[in-house]
């Protein structure tokens, strides 16, 4: 009988362990474990990035370009999509993600604007994660695609920690939000690689100053193209359009 | 804000490591939480308690570190910590153009198991 843990079995590995070779002991469960410190050193959201580098690859391999579009909730994201959707028709094959907590307004939307869209609720879940995007590929995404557009959930700090493994993130900022957004959450502002302000039909009704808008981007991101549109009144919507095909034909020679 | 889902995160990770490792409790767990990681060490020390409930992480003692942000100024090309976390100045010669090259992270430094 082992001494250690009380069971019946007497194994070789039991025999080595008792010898004091560190090997794994035979049944683990029994044993009483001291107390010890364990190493680790790992991100805790490195299951995150390893799938989005997965998702990447795929993304790459399929030469489609993917855009995580962040921002706060009501800063326009689905009218611009589905403007979008509408102009882009027959010009490339795209598709829509379109996350929330829940509900499928913003697919119902979409759709009706002529998208291939699918709604991913998240639940409790404040942003998309890199698995949910992956559980769509190849079969929702599929790998003939020109454009894939992520619609994340409306919020402008947690979906900038989460990597889904998009070719650019872009930033939106409504009018009617406040100048100094990216003072406040400069991360997202930071990273974008391209911020678009929304809802500029409404200038003339609010006490907002696009010097100042740019002031406060400028502090965190040096770097990003500014665009000004309105999506109801179609101002500006010609250079976002651009914006997709140009970079479309560069990325697919 | 997204502590809630950063914990359920670091859970499933644990209970991945006490398998391979071999262990069942953790006593103690450090977290080193960057400065511009988003990550708001008060409000993670808040909801560990609930979300480590009857997980292997139940009961153990949460420590955060901060680790201070530090960027690369791609003007003067020197390394310091940004004079303004908000603005994301290089702390040499305030320019804005930089690139963060620490305190993103997010990460388990060592656990304390039995």
């Amino acid at each position: 009988m082992c001494r250690d843990c009380g069971c019946e079995e007497a194994s070789r590995e039991h025999e080595l362990w008792l010898k004091g070779r560190p090997l794994r002991p035979a049944h683990p469960e029994n044993i009483p474990m001291l107390p010890r410190r364990i190493l680790m050193e790992r991100a805790v959201l490195a299951k995150n990035d390893q799938l989005a580098a997965e998702n990447r690859r795929w993304f790459e391999t399929n030469k489609m370009r993917v855009l995580n579009l962040i921002s706060s909730p009501g800063s326009g994201k689905t009218l611009l999509l589905e403007k979008t959707v509408q102009q882009l028709a027959g010009k490339m094959k795209m598709a829509v993600l379109a996350g929330d907590q829940s509900q499928d307004y913003d697919a119902q939307r979409l759709k009706r604007a002529g998208a291939e869209v699918l709604q991913l609720n998240t639940g409790n879940s404040c942003h998309l994660d890199a698995g949910m995007i992956q559980k769509q590929l190849g079969s929702f995404v599929r790998p003939d695609l020109d454009l894939l557009v992520i619609e994340n959930v409306g919020n402008l700090v947690c979906p900038a920690a989460f990597d889904l493994g998009e070719s650019e993130k872009i930033a939106l900022l409504s009018t009617t939000e406040g100048e100094d957004k990216p003072s406040k959450y400069p991360l997202l502002f930071h990273e974008a690689s391209l911020i678009v302000l929304t809802k500029i039909d409404l200038i003339p009704h609010l006490d907002w100053s696009l010097e100042l808008c740019e002031k406060h981007i400028r502090k965190v991101n040096v770097r990003a193209p500014i665009l000004k549109l309105s999506a109801r009144t179609g101002e500006g919507l010609g250079a976002w359009i651009d914006f997709l095909l140009t970079r479309q034909a560069s990325a697919r020679p | 804000m997204h502590e809630v889902s950063l914990v359920a995160a670091l859970v499933d990770q644990i209970e991945e490591t006490a398998v391979a490792r071999n262990f069942r409790r953790v006593l103690e767990i450090r977290l080193g939480i960057g400065e511009l990681s988003g990550v708001d060490p008060e409000c993670l020390g808040f909801c560990f308690p609930e979300v480590t409930r009857s997980t292997i992480l139940d009961g153990a003692r949460l420590v955060t570190e901060t680790i201070p942000a530090e960027c690369v100024c791609r003007k003067c090309g020197k390394a310091s910590r940004p004079a303004d976390h908000a603005a994301l100045l290089c702390g040499h010669c305030l320019s804005g153009d930089v690139e963060i090259r620490r305190g993103r992270e997010f990460r388990v430094i060592d656990l304390d198991v039995d």
